[in-house]
């Protein structure tokens, strides 16, 4: 697995994801266009080709040709990447969830398997 | 500015200690509360305590702005009244003191205060950064998501809810729990993992209600709340109950109406969550409380079958009864405000003297006690007399003679004797006159006017309270005798000059001076070892060593004082000028006879 020794700025992550959640390989003007519609972005082909250039020299995509068009396939799958910034933000999640305006489905922090046995075994006995 | 600091965080920690009160009564009586009602009365219990708490905090601040000119121009009045007319210098001195107590020096409450406020101020920077990161790092980590199964269940929810508002929903590879976020723009985040259908209706429905009770207000709300209080340990205790409370009355909304099978099913769906995102957190290290507390109690909820009351009337009486303490709170707060803690207040500012006058406290801001290295405290008189409804009626640099109308007491500086209707009253200290103007000692005060006195050291406050019974001191004094001059029979002194040494006579009786004799001075004035002569006259004579002050009292209350190498006699505190001086030769103190005739309304014949 990749190490990855530093975060993605948020503009190269944004390209990322839609290159991890469309089918690869992938254009750039597919790539523009998907993010045309998502409407949040607003990048000229340029600036996209100059992502997607930067990502290619940090090695999380490789270029491909077909045609006249370059195309782009992920070198490292979302899963990986994301768990690299997992801590942080599940520290986030269970931390004082209080003044953080979370509301998580539930707070699993700090728990051993044999104390999430326990709530088990307590659950069923309570049905009882 | 430093006294609305000061004033608001007074009554931070006051509202906080009832807080702290309440919380823990709520916090005592979990059980009770939890096997008798519902979660969501416990959850919003802390709202309404919450809430309650916020409120008197700002009428009171209100209140206080309303107060302050009226305070100001009291005081002003207070140094225009008592700075006197004709001593331009003092009254120029007086008003510099007067503008340096409305400029207050920082003290230990104002220092206190600005922890409190950097505190809080922090507190609450911090916790809205960490949130803006948050939510920039969950954009980064999740990724819009549309699946038609989970947004028609999102749909059919919603319309069990009776939300109308879309909601953005996202997916993320690296949560662990479904969640909701966001204080203006909510967005729902799930895990990435297949739900089963009624996986989805029950998390999806969680969520929701979370959003429509605005659950994350509440988190705002609590927010300020901490801010307000970061120093108090309760309140975090409160915070945790709350997080709780707003899980299990959250898994009761959402398991209401719903048979048994559900509530098992929705217990099992969170155990097997649990179980399986449990490898994605081994990271995290020990949080000041863990998850399975909470766990424990949500999952004891969702298995019991008991029903629950509402508890609509014990929440009733609870907003009720915390209303109440909040109101003594604020109530007594401004009581606070209108005697002591003003009195604190201003006394902080600057050093004070207080009057209880039995309805309230009047404060005096510049009339500054004045305590010389231990004792005894004194205090400014003429600032005093002002609420004492006394008026200057003569003064001049030794004696000044003051009146309500009914008493008038006359002080001579340096004297230990006062007198009261023309009767002497013995001071403990002598009275005293320094640059600043008159003072005089709390002991003293007790005696002269019919306050009770209290000193605290720590603030270098005086209290002064009115008492109904007259002090033992003022009892004791004889009542006023007339003293006019012409009814008393004048006595008669003769004396008898044969070369130098004079022979002095009362009433034809020869007065023998066992050692010290009277002799006839460079000026030509008979001088007259004072200690035998007043004897032979019954007066007083005291000797204060220290100020090389006499002071002679006559059985008729008249007071005469001067002093060694003065030219001058004080009776009553009017001036005699003398030609000559009060001396001591050998171990004793002469006065002139002559001036000393002239105090004592003696009539002196000379012979030779």
């Amino acid at each position: 697995m990749k190490q990855f020794e530093k975060r993605l700025p948020d503009a190269e992550l944004e390209i990322m994801k839609v290159i991890w959640h469309n089918p690869t390989p992938i254009s750039t003007s597919e790539v523009k266009h998907i993010i045309d519609e998502e409407g949040i972005n607003d990048w000229t082909q340029q600036t996209i080709q100059t992502l997607l250039n930067r990502l290619i020299a940090k090695e999380f995509i490789e270029k491909g040709k077909r045609g006249k068009e370059y195309l782009y396939t992920p070198l490292v799958s979302e899963s990986d990447y994301v768990s690299y910034e997992s801590k942080v933000f599940l520290k986030k999640v269970h931390g004082n969830s209080v003044t953080s305006f979370i509301r998580a489905l539930f707070n699993g922090k700090n728990m051993s398997a044999e104390e999430i046995e326990k709530l088990e075994e307590m659950f069923r006995e309570m049905q009882k | 500015m430093i006294g609305l600091l000061k004033e608001i965080f007074l009554q931070v920690v006051i509202s906080s200690l009832k807080v702290t009160f309440i919380i823990s009564v709520l916090l005592l009586l979990t059980k009770p509360i939890e096997i008798r009602y519902r979660a969501g009365f416990r959850y919003y219990s802390w709202l309404a305590v919450m809430l309650i708490f916020l409120l008197p905090l700002y009428s009171i601040g209100i209140q206080y702005e309303i107060e302050i000119p009226r305070f100001q121009t009291e005081v002003r009045e207070v140094w225009e009244q008592s700075a006197v007319p004709e001593k331009t210098d003092t009254v120029i001195q007086e008003s510099n003191e007067t503008v340096k107590c409305e400029t207050p020096k920082p003290d230990s409450v104002f220092w206190l205060a600005l922890l409190w406020m950097v505190g809080a101020l922090l507190y609450f920077v911090i916790h809205i950064k960490r949130y803006r990161h948050f939510k920039k790092m969950i954009k980064r980590v999740s990724h819009p998501f549309s699946d038609s199964r989970v947004e028609a269940i999102l749909a059919e929810e919603q319309v069990r809810l009776n939300v109308s508002k879309r909601l953005s929903v996202r997916v993320s590879p690296i949560a662990d729990t479904p969640l909701l976020t966001g204080v203006f723009c909510m967005m729902l985040v799930l895990p990435s993992r297949d739900y089963s259908n009624d996986e989805l209706h029950l998390i999806l429905r969680h969520e929701l209600i979370h959003y429509k009770r605005n659950d994350i207000l509440y988190q705002c709300l609590t927010l300020v709340f901490l801010s307000l209080h970061w120093f108090n340990p309760f309140v975090y205790l409160m915070a945790n109950a709350i997080e709780i409370d707003g899980e299990t009355s959250c898994d009761e909304k959402v398991l209401e109406n719903e048979p048994y099978e559900t509530r098992v099913f929705y217990g099992e769906m969170l155990i097997k969550f649990l179980k399986t995102e449990n490898q994605k957190k081994s990271y995290l290290t020990t949080t000041f409380f863990g998850g399975e507390q909470a766990m424990k109690k949500r999952l004891t909820l969702i298995a019991s079958k008991k029903k629950r009351k509402k508890g609509a009337a014990a929440m009733v009486a609870l907003t009720a009864m915390t209303i109440l303490l909040s109101l003594t709170a604020a109530a007594s707060t401004i009581e606070f405000v209108d005697s002591k803690e003003m009195v604190k207040n201003s006394s902080n500012r600057e050093n004070t003297v207080v009057m209880d006058t039995g309805e309230g406290y009047d404060v005096f801001i510049g009339c500054e006690p004045v305590c010389e290295s231990k004792e005894p405290v004194k205090i400014p008189l003429k600032s005093f007399l002002v609420f004492i409804d006394y008026k200057v009626i003569s003064e001049n640099e030794k004696t000044i003679v003051i009146s309500n109308g009914n008493r008038e007491i006359v002080l001579s500086t340096n004297s230990k004797t006062a007198m009261i209707d023309g009767t002497g009253v013995a001071l403990t200290e002598a009275f005293e006159c320094t640059d600043a103007g008159y003072y005089l000692s709390l002991e003293d005060i007790e005696t002269l006017f019919s306050y009770q006195v209290s000193y605290d050291p720590e603030k270098n406050n005086v209290i002064l309270s009115v008492t109904d019974e007259t002090p033992e001191a003022v009892k004791n004094i004889a009542p006023p005798t007339v003293r006019p001059e012409d009814h008393i029979a004048p006595r008669k002194v003769t004396v008898l000059t044969q070369g130098n040494t004079p022979s002095v006579f009362i009433e034809g009786m020869f007065v023998t001076f066992p050692d010290a004799q009277p002799f006839i001075d460079e000026e030509g004035r008979t001088q007259i070892p004072i200690r035998i002569l007043a004897e032979e006259l019954n007066c007083q004579v005291t000797w204060n060593p220290h100020t090389q002050g006499i002071t002679l009292i006559s059985t008729d209350g008249v007071v005469i004082t001067t002093k060694i190498g003065d030219d001058k006699l004080f009776v009553d505190g009017q001036k005699i000028q003398m030609d000559t001086t009060a001396r001591i030769i050998g171990n004793r103190t002469y006065l002139p006879l002559r001036f000393l005739s002239e105090a004592l309304r003696f009539n002196v014949f000379w012979e030779t």
